[in-house]
């Protein structure tokens, strides 16, 4: 089982497509990073295999902001993140996953500051693979998912009931008539919030623009992939393409990241690719990191 | 055998990494592909997942209509990459020690397209006197036609218009001309000549300077030497594209048609006495109410057939407006990231332009409307019985209470700044004769309309955000000479446009803009480090001088809170915000929550589009808070003018 050195903690996630060889993306990027460990093996929505590669990045930059100790295999306590010298130099080791499902590769590390860094270093790496990186259009989805931000969605050969529901939005405010800045941004967050009357009057201008004076764009949204009304995983994204999500011990909730999108894309008009690195347009992720922090 | 000339253009690496120095010129030049995208910034985005590292650091932009350049690329890659290009011509140079000659060039052209082009046709008559300009014009309409359809297919439709114009003032004058010969016969025939004299010369520029820089490259100089390689014709697409832009909003809401059509039938009373006005709920920027604005109520009055600008640069005239031009200034085109040559200065022109025809139908001063005085007699005494009334006894129609509040503002600027410092007597106080009038109208009505165009660049341009418009303002006004010499009227300017909207009576609504200004200078001195003895003129005007400067103050305050009143529209701000669609908007009309990137290009997504002006505004914000991404300007300026060029824009 993979346990990433700080799986406690939210990840920033880009999704890759490759329109190329998906392993020649997947060793690209793992040329990248060091200390590979064992690859592992999942099977992903339909069966489908998905690999998960989990590896270090050094840096001698850090981008904690306070070492933890924790327990570490074989009933040690290590300190994490870990630290050691690397090409002569001390460095933090950094944990990368990497998940690999036909051909979108997911690569994931903690810390905004890091992602900023690491995924511009990716998107180098891999120029000339004719990869592009997935997006989800949120205003779109919330329109799907209506007042009671929920939709169900297609489970394939499964028997279960799988639903995608709403577990955080973060609201935009303009006022093309007024051009107040009374109202700029509203952020709610629950395990499930379109069960509650707040999103449902909040979310109404994005159903129904021509109804309200000011103009409300989602610029964030949490959504969640219940199955048979159990939470399975959950994932914030952005406008362009930058997704965070609680890895855990395991990886599990990365794995089933998959079955999330392959919902979310049995939904049209919603998925589409990008050729921008979604970290450099990820205004609003950061801002919402900072205020939530 | 003469030598060439010397021929060079500047050409900016299309791929940087965030904090990474620009990849080098490659050591040995072996081949140059000239793309000519018309829409560079998307093909960037496009082109990019196919390309490996070597060839991602040989991609360069231009400001030409080669507006993608590969450097190194074979003729079967670069072949390849023009089919994901779209681009129209492929123009290969291959080069041998660094040189190439004309014969070696391989142009690869759509023929298909390029023989479509429709012809125009032009079956008026023009008078002999006028066959000169007609001929001039016609050319240049030849050239531009074939020359956009093929770089630039979106202005052909402006060609059109401009084709029809010149047909209503060929008519116009054959029609005024065989009246009988009379004084202002004969002025109007002259002004409508003049009209096409303007015509033909901003055609010219455009030929000049839009289609120069085309394939084949050799054969096409460019007049601008440090760009007579490949041209400029890319910035003029994007001040092109920038004035279309705006232009195409305020299409939604004729404002002429509105004055005529549904300000002449509609009753309204205004405050007539400015010493007593105190604003109020009504003049709030977002009533209560949430009503619609005015300028909204009533039918569709959209503006279909009229002349777009002609947009072109000149190192002459820098940022200026004229009834059928407009131009940038030539600096524009290497330092556009300065606060005095940003390209938002043309927005302010554009504003002028929409504040003519405003002028024009409340006042009929066109040259469609003869007469001799700047007002009429029916003026006149609209005026007088509108004032003598008090706003009490009767309600007057809307056009005509706008021109009365235009007219009560000349008065009372001209009694603000008349150096008589006495108590005027009580013959003074009443409305002068017409003849007087008009002469204050005509010295105080440039002030009138800077307080409309201030009005308009704010509200629709700047989405009433005070810091930024100040600041702005300011950054670029110390670099121009009449903010020196004339301090107290361009500080009014700002004071009022700050508080127009904030319906607090003048005194509040004069401390609050002054606290507003006070700041935002302070911001741009500590903050962005600009300085000038200029602001320290301004605190002494805001400090010592307060009363002097509130004497301005308040007529001014009455016509801003007027025109917000009567010219604020959602409907158009609307269209100019197009947050919905702006992938950096972040929904948000906010300068600081737009989160375009020099690291970002194009997307494929034909919903997504670049605001030119909240894309200007956030790069000028950059620029003058020394927060750009790049140092380089030359390379900043470059990119700012291909993202704005490259944007799809119908009028």
């Amino acid at each position: 089982m993979i346990v990433p050195d700080l799986c406690d903690r939210t990840y920033m996630v880009e999704i890759l497509r490759t329109r190329g060889n998906a392993d020649a993306v997947t060793e690209a990027i793992t040329a990248l990073t060091t200390e590979h460990r064992p690859a592992e093996e999942a099977s992903g929505p339909d069966g489908v295999k998905i690999q998960i590669l989990h590896s270090f990045l050094p840096s001698t930059r850090p981008y904690h902001r306070a070492t933890r100790r924790v327990e570490g295999t074989g009933r040690t306590t290590i300190t994490v993140p870990r630290r050691r010298k690397f090409r002569g130099k001390p460095n933090y080791f950094y944990d990368v996953l990497l998940v690999q499902c036909r051909r979108d590769v997911m690569v994931a590390v903690p810390y905004y500051a890091l992602a900023e860094e690491f995924f511009v270093r990716v998107d180098r790496a891999l120029a000339g693979k004719r990869v592009v990186y997935e997006k989800i259009d949120i205003t779109n989805l919330v329109m799907r998912l209506g007042q009671t931000g929920a939709v169900e969605v297609q489970s394939g050969e499964s028997s279960h009931e799988l639903q995608i529901g709403v577990t955080r939005c973060q609201l935009a405010y303009s006022d093309p008539q007024g051009r107040t800045r009374d109202l700029q941004r509203v952020y709610m967050s629950g395990s499930r919030i379109g069960n509650t009357d707040v999103y449902r009057y909040l979310v109404e201008p994005v159903l129904n623009p021509s109804g309200s004076p000011l103009m409300v764009t989602p610029t964030l949204l949490g959504f969640a992939l219940f199955m048979d009304g159990i939470k399975k995983t959950s994932a914030v994204t952005d406008r362009h393409g930058n997704f965070q999500l609680w890895v855990g011990p395991g990886v599990r909730r990365i794995e089933r990241l998959f079955s999330l999108l392959d919902s979310v894309e049995s939904i049209k008009g919603i998925l589409s690719t990008t050729s921008n690195v979604p970290i450099l347009q990820s205004r609003a992720m950061r801002t919402a990191e900072g205020e939530n922090a | 055998m003469a030598r060439a000339a010397l021929r060079y253009s500047p050409i900016h690496p299309a791929y940087l990494m965030p904090g990474g120095a620009p990849p080098k010129p490659p050591a040995v030049l072996m081949s140059l592909a000239f793309f000519f995208c018309q829409s560079p910034y998307k093909m960037l985005g496009r082109i990019k997942p196919e390309l490996n590292p070597t060839e991602l650091e040989g991609v360069y932009f231009t400001q030409g209509l080669a507006s993608i350049v590969c450097v190194n690329y074979s003729p079967e890659r670069s072949q390849e990459l023009r089919g994901l290009m779209d681009s129209p011509i492929l123009e290969y140079w291959p080069l041998s020690d660094s040189c190439t000659t004309p014969t070696d060039v391989i142009v690869k052209d759509n023929d298909v397209l390029i023989a479509t082009v429709p012809q125009l046709s032009f079956d008026a008559d023009a008078p002999s006197e006028l066959a000169v300009y007609v001929e001039q014009i016609l050319a240049c309409l030849v050239v531009l036609q074939e020359s956009y359809a093929i770089y630039n297919p979106g202005e052909l439709r402006t060609l059109e218009r401009v084709l029809a114009f010149t047909k209503r003032l060929i008519c116009k004058y054959v029609e005024v001309s065989a009246r009988p010969l009379a004084m202002e016969n004969r002025q109007r025939c002259n002004q409508i000549a003049a009209t096409l004299v303007e015509l033909s010369a901003s055609l010219s520029y455009a030929v000049t300077q839009g289609a120069s820089g085309c394939s084949p490259i050799l054969e096409n100089r460019s007049p601008f030497p440090q760009f007579s390689l490949l041209g400029i014709g890319g910035s003029v697409r994007a001040i092109t594209k920038f004035t279309r832009y705006l232009e195409s909003a305020f299409a939604a809401r004729n404002a002429s048609e509105v004055i005529a059509k549904e300000y002449s039938c509609r009753d309204t009373d205004v405050p007539v006495r400015i010493s007593l006005y105190t604003s109020g709920q009504e003049y709030k920027l977002r009533p209560d109410d949430t009503a619609d604005e005015e300028f909204d109520r009533g039918g569709s009055f959209q503006q279909v057939n009229d002349c777009p600008l002609i947009a072109y640069f000149s190192l002459r005239h820098g940022f200026k407006e004229s009834k059928l031009s407009l131009t940038a200034a030539a600096e524009s085109l290497t330092d556009e990231v300065s606060p005095q040559w940003t390209m938002m200065t043309l927005s302010h022109e554009i504003m002028h332009n929409r504040v003519r025809s405003i002028f024009q139908k409340l006042f009929g001063s066109s040259w469609e409307h003869d007469r001799d005085s700047a007002l009429t007699e029916q003026h006149y005494l609209e005026y007088k019985e509108w004032y003598e009334s008090r706003g009490k006894a009767k309600k007057f129609n809307l056009d005509c209470v706008l021109r009365n509040v235009v007219l009560n503002f000349c008065c009372a600027r001209d009694r603000a700044t008349d150096v008589r410092r006495s108590r005027r007597s009580s013959d003074e106080q009443e409305i002068p004769g017409l003849e007087v009038l008009s002469e204050i109208y005509c010295r105080q009505r440039l002030h009138a309309e800077e307080i409309f165009v201030h009005f308009h660049d704010y509200y629709f341009s700047y989405a009433a955000q005070q810091h930024m418009y100040i600041m702005s303002l300011w950054a670029s006004w110390i670099k121009v000479a009449a903010p020196y010499a004339r301090p107290m009227e361009y500080l009014v300017r700002t004071l009022v446009t700050v508080a127009c909207g904030c319906g607090l009576d003048p005194e509040a609504a004069f401390e609050g803009a002054a606290e507003k200004i006070e700041n935002a200078l302070t911001a741009l001195e500590q903050k962005a480090k600009v300085q000038s003895p200029l602001f320290v003129t301004l605190q002494h005007l805001l400090g010592e001088n307060k009363e002097a400067v509130y004497t301005l103050f308040k007529p001014a305050y009455y016509l801003i809170d007027h025109v917000r009143r009567f010219f604020a529209s959602r409907e158009i701000a609307k269209r100019i915000d197009r947050i919905e669609a702006d992938p950096f908007a972040q929904g948000s009309t906010a300068v600081e929550e737009y989160s375009a990137s020099v690291f970002v290009y194009g997307e494929d997504d034909p919903a997504s589009f670049v605001s030119p002006i909240r894309y200007s505004l956030a790069s000028f914000l950059r620029s003058i808070s020394g927060e750009s991404p790049i140092a380089d300007r030359n390379w900043l300026t470059a990119w700012n003018t291909m993202v704005i060029s490259s944007q799809e824009i119908q009028l």
